[in-house]
């Protein structure tokens, strides 16, 4: 849209001065009944405009003064004055020019002026950001060092026995308002039931208040046993607040139960299906994690569509499950003040145990810390290995072979030593993988007392 | 100015920008605003409220430079922020007749990309609402309140619950609501909110609005926090109307009803504040269960009635049927300020008499009550916890749990059918139930997570507390009629009491609906009488309150009682906040209330009927107490013109003083006319002389001079008879009765055929007092054909024309004087016919339809609350009824 400029005149001297031709439209301020209007001889100019488009007030008659009124209507001074009283016709034209360019250069130089100190504070703040992103990386760099990156259990609605499920059939959608705050959500998982295998859920997450999507899920019906299914965000929800809701779309010939849980007496929180609500909320568990920032997954959860997949983390719930070789059984020692799993070196055998399925399809390098936890402990071998869980015995103490690929090698560690062992394989893994954690005493060595072999921060790279 | 566009680029929404000292902020605030998620136009208005910073002018003019087409920038003389925004608004309507709506976004805030798009969404949904108001989500300093829940012009009364970042319909601003710009110091939105709903205009609350608050510690809202209650106190003056109690409450009625009434022989619920109202809501017990637990989880969210109560629908008849139901239910939450629990019990009382007493809470006692109500933490503790083992000590006997009781007598007529004393075990029972409920595990998980924005949600029966200065207001919605109050300190069957309730019966007439009040006495004639005439009785229950308590100090020498200067009013206050006019009959230490109540809007009365004496005969009492409360009081309602002469002479002004002239106290039985008149046709020279005395056996009524006229009237043996009807009514002042008196002594009358009866038989009445009004015994005396004979005190000579009517005897000789007219009176019987018919001639020439009629039209019919301002709801129920 063309802009104009005004110059503003009396209206007796307007005529005159659109006879100069000037590359400016001519307006006068006029009084009538006691309302002041700027016209430009055919019609009334928004007082808006004139105010914003004024360049400047050309005085052809000492007693033109249109201050008051001026700052009567906009509470400041007029633009400038130009004083023509005492210029002759014949060069009027010429001062008109020379008094219209020196204005439109003094706002050139005062444009340039605060172009320039804006520019100045750009520059400011970007050495101000370069700090603070310094900062922030030795922040960073210090927390992974120091802390685990472990996502926090936040909620859980259990389900309850004395509800129905809710039942998606084939096309149908499922609406759940998230309780509580967005701030730092990282997983949420839902418990279903008899999913057909080739089926698809879809779940979609986002925000009342925003529009667009802010995470999507497509779970494979595959995933979908009986149980709970987590679903992972890559990056934990920012700082800014917001109410969610998740949508669930079924795609399957039979049709998928969700557990659901407590009733609830406001609409706004119960599941709508297909549009109509239900009674009782869906079961749901929830985790949080630093407000915007990664966390490595954990291994059974299902990644958001596009997600960053690269690290994944056997959380401290999965680690407990770890199945004592000789029994079979979920008895191995967890040291909750180092989050560790303990599998004690036995004399004359190999000690090990097994984590279910941890190493997902896809993952190319497995690796955790490992420690002896007490510095008179004798000299301890450790090693992890990869097997498919599809051929796990049933039985107990029944230590398979391995293949070379999927053994880490046996790292022998002295009392109090700390270290890391790798399964780096050349290509990704076809099949779910049982990892086995093993401790053993290295030949000659007699003594298990103070065995306490550790092994934690189990992690999954893709 | 219209500006000319194609209809494409008409504008729905205009959102108006002022900016005064935000001139960094400011591009925040308007790039939010140009770049939403809109399938429609919109346009931007900056007001430049003539800052100071330059900057300012720049940044907007580089803005409308960029963005002519969507941006206008308009500066203006600084005149504060309404003035500003006012300046934008009318910009913004009168430039384009498509905008729709105004948002009005301060230049530090911010809008989500959706923001418009979801309130416009919205305003579109639904016609009925005035405006779109967001949650308010802070940055900076972040904090942020949840304002959801239905809008609430009862709460919004006693706080700011719309930011002024909605979007308001263009209605809004054509129906000339604007922002006030008298409110610099703050709280504008508030008040510009509230006049858009005293103009019929409602809000409405999304959740995803997207409207962002930059909250600093230092911000402008500081500034107002910091003068808050000078603002508030404008606030409430500009509108006085809408925040007075009686609006307050019929807000309540609708909006969030005070009680839950559970009625367990019926299984539902009430929702309501007037237990009578016809728009309480009633609901089963599922649904209040849900309402309940809803509350619980987001009671800034959703409201459930503070106080709940356990009943039956039979106990609330027979209260209802006593007219004592808003009074009873009143009482007991006025008990809720020192008990958990308040019960009632309702008792029998002997005929024509009710009354009631309060037993405090420490009492250890049986309770079973009939009605119990529960102070609303403790409902909400009790429903909420696992057990309810703690609640079941109310039923035990006596009850584990401290319950204030209110034992109510209402006239034992009024209980033909026991009442149901279930309410304890009820109360259990209904806890139980409400405590399996399935909703109860959603309550121990956090669902909302924004935090509670409206505190007052929860507890809204304390709002209309706010003017009444914590006194629980009476649970009486308007209906449209006028109702008056008649405050009386204690109801017996003194003149004072005949007079108000024939004024009251006068008013009722005309279509007024009156309501006793009982000041101070606990138990109270409310006989068949009354009860025809009033339709409510209330007794105060203000255990501080004394007609004549102590005195700190005097005015014109009568006692100023502390109580009316310097006593807690907020029990009294109210009690009589919902009604239109109050007229006080010697309420004493009451007039320290009226000011209020007129403040309030109440039309105020003070009945007049004589000045009391001191034991040396200095004047003294109610009247001198008019005097002193004055300015408190509408117009004064002397009962004779001789006491409104006196009520000017000292210095109430005359248009005050609307004499209410009193008349019989009671009606004539049908036909009597023609009895009386066989009766003084047919006595013979021979027969007897009649002499009645009726009345109170007190000092001021004469008791010895009376006694000393009936002696010398036996020695003398004259042929007289004697009938000596009353008794004493102020205890401390009866003066030792004379055997002579006592032998003929007959109890108190008290039904108009009895007295209608005792008048016939007499030929005379004698009323030797001290000091007098105008005594109703003579009006009715002279209608009867009774010849009275009184000392010249007081207003009796304005009624009593002496030798023509009756007969008057100074107080000085007024021995001597009434034997020697009695001993005429006795011997001719010509003379007493002749005296007889003049008086009834001038008897029955007054009535109280005529005498109350110049009162009823300055209390009802001239500046009457019920043709009140435009929030009187009453107004609005009469013209949608």
């Amino acid at each position: 849209m063309h802009s104009p400029v005004y110059l503003l005149a009396q209206a007796e001297a307007c005529r005159e001065l659109r006879d100069l031709d000037l590359p400016v439209e001519v307006i006068s301020l006029q009084e009538e009944e006691g309302r002041h209007f700027f016209s430009n001889g055919d019609a009334e100019i928004p007082q808006e405009k004139a105010h914003l488009y004024t360049l400047c007030h050309v005085r052809t008659d000492p007693q033109d003064t249109p201050e008051k009124a001026w700052m009567l209507m906009f509470g400041s001074a007029p633009p400038r004055t130009i004083d023509f009283s005492s210029v002759k016709p014949e060069k009027r034209k010429q001062k008109a020019l020379e008094a219209i360019v020196s204005l439109l250069k003094e706002q050139r130089r005062e444009l340039s002026d605060r172009n320039v100190r804006l520019m100045r504070e750009l520059g400011l703040l970007r050495q101000e950001h370069d700090r603070t992103q310094f900062a922030a990386q030795r922040l960073e760099s210090l927390f992974y060092d120091t802390v685990k990156g472990e996502r926090q259990h936040d909620f859980t609605l259990a389900p309850v026995s004395g509800h129905q499920n809710l039942i998606l059939r084939d096309g149908e959608n499922l609406e759940q308002r998230l309780p509580g705050s967005s701030v730092g959500l990282s997983d949420i998982a839902l418990k279903s039931h008899h999913a057909d295998v080739d089926g698809m859920l879809v779940v979609s997450l986002r925000a009342l208040e925003e529009p667009g999507l802010i995470a999507l899920w497509e779970v494979p019906g595959s995933k979908l046993d009986t149980g709970w299914t987590r679903l992972s965000l890559d990056r934990a929800l920012g700082g800014d607040q917001v109410s969610l809701i998740l949508s669930m779309e079924w795609r399957g010939h039979a049709p998928l139960g969700l557990a659901a849980s407590v009733a609830h007496p406001d609409d706004r929180f119960l599941p709508r299906l297909e549009g109509v609500r239900h009674p009782a909320v869906l079961a749901m568990q929830g985790w949080r994690y630093i407000a915007g920032n990664e966390a490595p997954v954990p291994v059974g959860a299902v990644m958001q569509s596009g997600g960053m997949d690269k690290l994944r983390r056997v959380d401290f719930k999965d680690l407990k499950q770890a199945l004592n070789l000789k029994t079979l059984t979920a008895d191995v020692p967890f040291i909750a003040e180092d989050s560790a799993l303990q599998v004690h070196v036995l004399p004359d055998e190999i000690a090990a145990a097994v984590l279910r399925g941890v190493a997902v399809t896809g993952a190319k390098h497995l690796y955790c810390n490992i420690f002896t936890r007490h510095k008179n402990a004798a000299p301890i071998e450790y090693a992890i290995a990869l097997r498919d869980r599809r051929v796990r015995s049933a039985y107990p103490d029944q230590l398979p072979d391995f293949a070379k690929e999927f053994h880490s090698g046996w790292v022998k560690l002295q009392g109090g030593e700390a270290s890391q062992l790798h399964i780096m394989l050349e290509n990704p893994l076809e099949h779910d993988c049982d990892v086995y954690m093993m401790t053993r005493l290295p030949d000659g060595e007699g003594s298990t007392d103070f065995g306490w072999s550790c092994f934690s921060d189990i992690c999954v790279r893709f | 100015m219209k500006d000319n566009i194609d209809k494409a680029e008409a504008p729905r929404i205009a959102v108006i920008i002022p900016i005064f000292r935000h001139s960094t902020l400011v591009s925040e605030a308007i790039d939010s605003a140009l770049f939403q998620n809109l399938d429609f136009p919109i346009r931007i208005v900056l007001v430049n409220d003539g800052c100071p910073h330059l900057e300012t002018d720049q940044v907007c003019r580089d803005y409308a430079n960029a963005f002519p087409e969507k941006i206008a920038y308009v500066r203006k003389p600084n005149g504060g922020l309404s003035d500003a925004r006012n300046t934008g608004i009318r910009f913004a309507l009168d430039r384009w007749d498509s905008v729709d709506a105004i948002y009005m976004l301060d230049a530090d805030n911010r809008l989500r990309p959706t923001a418009l798009g979801n309130a416009l969404n919205e305003l579109d949904a639904h016609p009925e609402a005035g405006w779109i108001y967001p949650h308010i989500d802070m940055f900076g300093l972040p904090w942020a309140g949840d304002y959801g829940g239905d809008y609430s012009l009862l709460i919004h009364t006693v706080m700011n619950i719309c930011e002024a970042g909605s979007l308001i319909r263009r209605s809004v601003f054509e129906a000339g609501v604007f922002f006030d710009t008298e409110f610099k110091s703050g709280f504008e939105d508030w008040e510009f909110f509230v006049s858009a709903a005293s103009a019929g205009f409602t809000g409405r609350n999304i959740e995803n609005f997207g409207f962002l608050y930059r909250k600093r510690p230092e911000s402008m809202l500081a500034d107002s926090t910091r003068d808050e209650s000078a603002i508030l106190a404008a606030l409430r003056a500009k509108h006085k109307l809408l925040m007075r109690p009686r609006s307050l409450v019929q807000m309540e009625q609708v909006e969030a009803p005070r009680y839950a009434i559970v009625l367990s022989d019926c299984g539902k619920v009430l929702l309501t504040t007037d237990p009578q109202a016809e728009n309480a809501q009633s609901i089963t017990f599922a649904e209040y269960e849900r309402m309940f637990w809803n509350a619980q989880i987001s009671p800034s969210r959703h409201h459930t009635p503070p106080l709940l109560i356990i009943t039956t629908e039979s106990a609330l008849l027979k209260l209802r049927e006593s007219k004592m139901l808003h009074g009873a239910i009143w009482n007991m939450e006025n008990m809720l300020h020192a008990a958990m629990f308040a019960g009632l019990n309702i008792l029998p009382s002997s005929h024509g008499r009710c009354g009631y007493e309060l037993i405090a809470p420490t009492e250890k006692k049986s309770v079973r009550p009939s009605i119990l109500m529960v102070r609303h933490d403790i409902a909400g503790a009790i429903l909420r916890d696992s057990s309810v083992e703690w609640a079941a000590g109310l039923t035990t006997e006596p009850a584990k749990i401290d319950v204030a009781l209110l034992r109510l007598r209402i006239p034992s007529t009024g209980i033909q059918n026991p009442v149901p004393i279930s309410a304890a075990h009820d109360f259990v029972s209904f806890a139980s139930r409400v405590q399996a409920s399935p909703y109860r595990s959603a309550a121990s998980q956090r669902w909302d997570w924004r935090d509670k924005g409206i505190g007052w949600r929860s507890r809204t029966h304390e709002i209309p507390r706010v003017p009444l200065r914590g006194g629980v207001a009476y649970p009486r919605c308007h209906d449209g009629r006028h109702h008056m109050g008649f405050a009386l300190p204690l109801v017996e069957f003194g003149g004072v009491e005949k007079v108000a309730l024939n004024i009251a019966r006068a008013m009722r007439n005309r279509g007024v609906v009156p309501h006793l009040f009982v000041l101070e006495a606990k138990e109270a004639v409310f006989d068949d009488d009354w009860a025809s005439v009033f339709e409510s009785i209330t007794f105060l229950g203000d255990q501080n309150f004394a007609t004549w308590g102590g005195a700190y100090s005097k005015y014109l020498g009568t006692d100023i009682p502390d109580w009316a200067t310097s006593g807690d009013h907020s029990t009294a206050l109210g009690m009589f906040c919902w009604l239109d006019s109050i007229v006080n009959f010697h309420g004493g230490a009451i007039s320290g209330v009226m000011g209020q109540l007129k403040r309030m809007g109440i039309k105020t009365a003070l009945s007049l009927h004589l000045s009391d004496q001191s034991p040396v005969g200095r004047l003294a009492g109610n009247t001198y107490l008019g005097l002193a409360f004055e300015h408190a009081y509408d117009v004064v309602l002397p009962c004779s013109e001789q006491l409104g002469d006196w009520c000017h002479a000292m210095g109430i002004p005359h248009e005050k003083v609307v004499p209410v002239v009193n008349a019989p106290s009671f009606e004539l039985p049908e036909q009597y006319e023609g009895k009386i008149a066989a009766r003084r046709n047919n006595r013979k020279p021979t027969d007897p002389l009649r002499v009645l005395y009726l009345g109170r056996l007190d000092r001021q009524k004469g008791l010895e001079r009376l006694t000393a006229v009936l002696q010398a009237t036996v020695a003398e043996q004259l042929p007289i008879e004697w009938r000596i009807i009353g008794k004493s009514v102020l205890s401390a002042d009866v003066p030792p009765i004379s055997p002579d008196v006592l032998e003929r002594l007959e109890k108190p009358l008290t039904s108009a055929a009895e007295l209608a009866k005792a008048y016939e038989w007499a030929d005379v009445v004698i009323l030797l007092s001290s000091y007098e009004g105008l005594p109703l015994t003579i009006l009715e005396a002279m209608r009867s054909g009774a010849i009275p004979l009184a000392t010249d005190v007081g207003a009796v000579a304005e009624v009593v024309r002496h030798g023509e009517n009756g007969w008057l005897v100074p107080i000085e000789t007024a021995v001597e004087g009434a034997l020697e007219i009695l001993r005429k009176f006795a011997k001719d019987a010509e003379y007493v016919k002749g005296m007889s018919q003049v008086a009834v001639a001038d008897g029955t020439l007054r009535c109280w339809g005529a005498t109350t009629e110049t009162a009823y039209n300055r209390l009802v019919s001239k500046g009457g609350l019920s043709v009140g301002g435009p929030f009187d709801l009453t107004q609005q129920q009469k013209s949608s009824g």
